[in-house]
């Protein structure tokens, strides 16, 4: 510890304390930078291996630092941070603005502890540089913008009313949706996408299905061969135990058929005069098994019947079974209520249809 | 959730007990990949006393037994009742393991 060995002869703190001294090496070991300066002048007297390193300076180069000129924050200001630390046994945490060798300006995380050392009054900060942390945070949030702005909004036409959700747990989301309407065919095409996990790894799972989705629509395959050739596709994806969830789904008006495939989406809600339902639609993940088939489902519908095909982040989150009074505006009010409550922890996507 | 571990020749028998959320199922996960750098290869995860598994559950035990049958092994669930049985049928989950 040279550094200490020359504040020690500069201020004749520690001079009879060298084997004691041995425990700044434990200071180096720490992974934040760690300051230690004296409470009556601000002299710095020892700085660690990564405060040199966060702030750029060198061992001799540290010999005349002082607290002042390393904060970017007024005396005044500093003195206030040394005053409240001083009232807090177990140090007190504080955002500011410190500066490195070069001029320029970081934002950190300061614990300030006030001590005697070697019965000199000093404190000690560990400081952590908050500014990675924070472009990474904006970076995510970015994320999640992109990601909300590429789902399409609610929809209103004279076959179909759509109402969306769309909760990710943390900024982005492992679940969305998507759908398309065919004016010229009076179709509308759609999936819910919920792939296992949360965050920018399994984001980037959903942007693949959904461009896989859109394909399936453009080659105009069935929904259960299309459910398989994506699964085929999406194999190579996945691996160590990821998998998705997937349910595609296509209402014609002209027939008034909703025809779905799923693969883990495990049920949806249809809400007809008769009230809601359940409707279970058994299928295996994706990206578990290579050569997997799918079921085919139909349902007839009259106008004025709804579908809402979910995520299972809204699994066991409403009481069920549910009322048989509850209106298509009742569910979804009720359903976009649930991510809004902390007790949805998991990302909750999904589409709400009711039929015109 | 809880879980007890214990040794049948070359099996591992890991009895599950509790709910099974995103949190269990990293826990869960841990301790059967440490099994698996053990050289062990063939598990048999008893669910009878699990009242609820989650899609990270279900992720953790896939997992497992993809690396499992890598390594010439895999896994045998055992046990499972109610809703989590329900859960490997609608999934079709049977089709990826042994259910016994």
């Amino acid at each position: 510890m040279k550094k200490l060995a020359v504040n020690v002869s500069k201020n004749g703190m520690f001079n009879d304390r060298c084997d004691y001294c041995q425990r700044f090496e434990l200071l180096n070991m720490i992974t934040d930078a760690l300051l230690l300066f004296q409470a009556n002048d601000g002299k710095v007297i020892f700085m660690n291996q990564h405060a040199m390193e966060l702030y750029g300076y060198t061992l001799d180069e540290s010999d005349n630092l002082s607290i002042f000129s390393i904060s970017h924050a007024s005396r005044a200001t500093i003195l206030d941070q040394k005053k409240i630390a001083k009232q807090y046994s177990k140090g007190y945490t504080y955002i500011s603005r410190h500066i490195k060798k070069g001029g320029t300006v970081i934002k950190v995380q300061v614990t300030m502890k006030y001590m005697l050392f070697h019965g000199t009054k000093i404190f000690a900060a560990v400081v952590r540089e908050t500014t990675a942390d924070d472009r990474f945070r904006e970076e995510i949030e970015l994320a999640g913008n992109v990601q909300r702005k590429l789902l399409p909004q609610n929809l209103e036409n004279e076959f179909v009313g759509i109402r969306t959700l769309y909760h990710p747990h943390s900024y982005v989301s492992g679940d969305i949706y998507d759908f398309i309407f065919d004016e010229e065919k009076k179709e509308l095409h759609g999936t819910v996408i919920d792939v296992m996990g949360h965050g920018l790894s399994a984001a980037s799972h959903t942007n693949i299905l959904k461009y896989l989705f859109h394909r399936t629509i453009e080659e105009g395959m069935p929904l259960n061969r299309g459910l398989a050739w994506i699964n085929k596709e999406v194999m190579s994806f996945f691996h160590d135990g990821n998998f998705a969830a997937v349910v595609l789904f296509t209402l014609d008006f002209t027939a008034k058929t909703l025809t779905y495939s799923s693969a883990g989406i495990h049920n949806f809600i249809y809400l007809s005069s008769q009230g809601p339902e359940v409707i279970k639609c058994p299928g295996l993940f994706l990206g578990i098994k290579n050569e997997e088939f799918f079921d085919l489902g139909t349902i007839h519908f009259q106008p004025g019947d709804s579908f809402f095909f979910l995520t299972d982040g809204f699994d066991q989150l409403y009481d069920q079974p549910l009322s048989k009074d509850l209106s298509f505006t009742e569910l979804h009010t009720l359903l976009k209520a649930i991510t809004t409550t902390d007790k949805c922890y998991d990302d909750a996507s999904g589409i709400c249809i009711v039929t015109h | 959730m809880k879980t007890a571990i214990s040794f049948n020749e070359d099996q591992v028998i890991v009895k599950v007990e509790g709910s099974i959320y995103v949190e269990d199922a990293a826990v869960l996960r841990e301790e059967l990949l440490r099994l698996i750098e053990n050289k062990h290869n063939k598990f048999i995860i008893n669910l009878a006393q699990v009242d609820f598994i989650d899609s990270s559950g279900l992720g953790v035990l896939v997992g497992i037994q993809k690396r499992a049958i890598e390594r010439g092994g895999g896994v045998i669930i055992a046990g499972a009742t109610g809703v989590v049985k329900e859960l490997f049928q609608i999934s079709r989950l049977y089709k990826a393991f042994e259910m016994r």
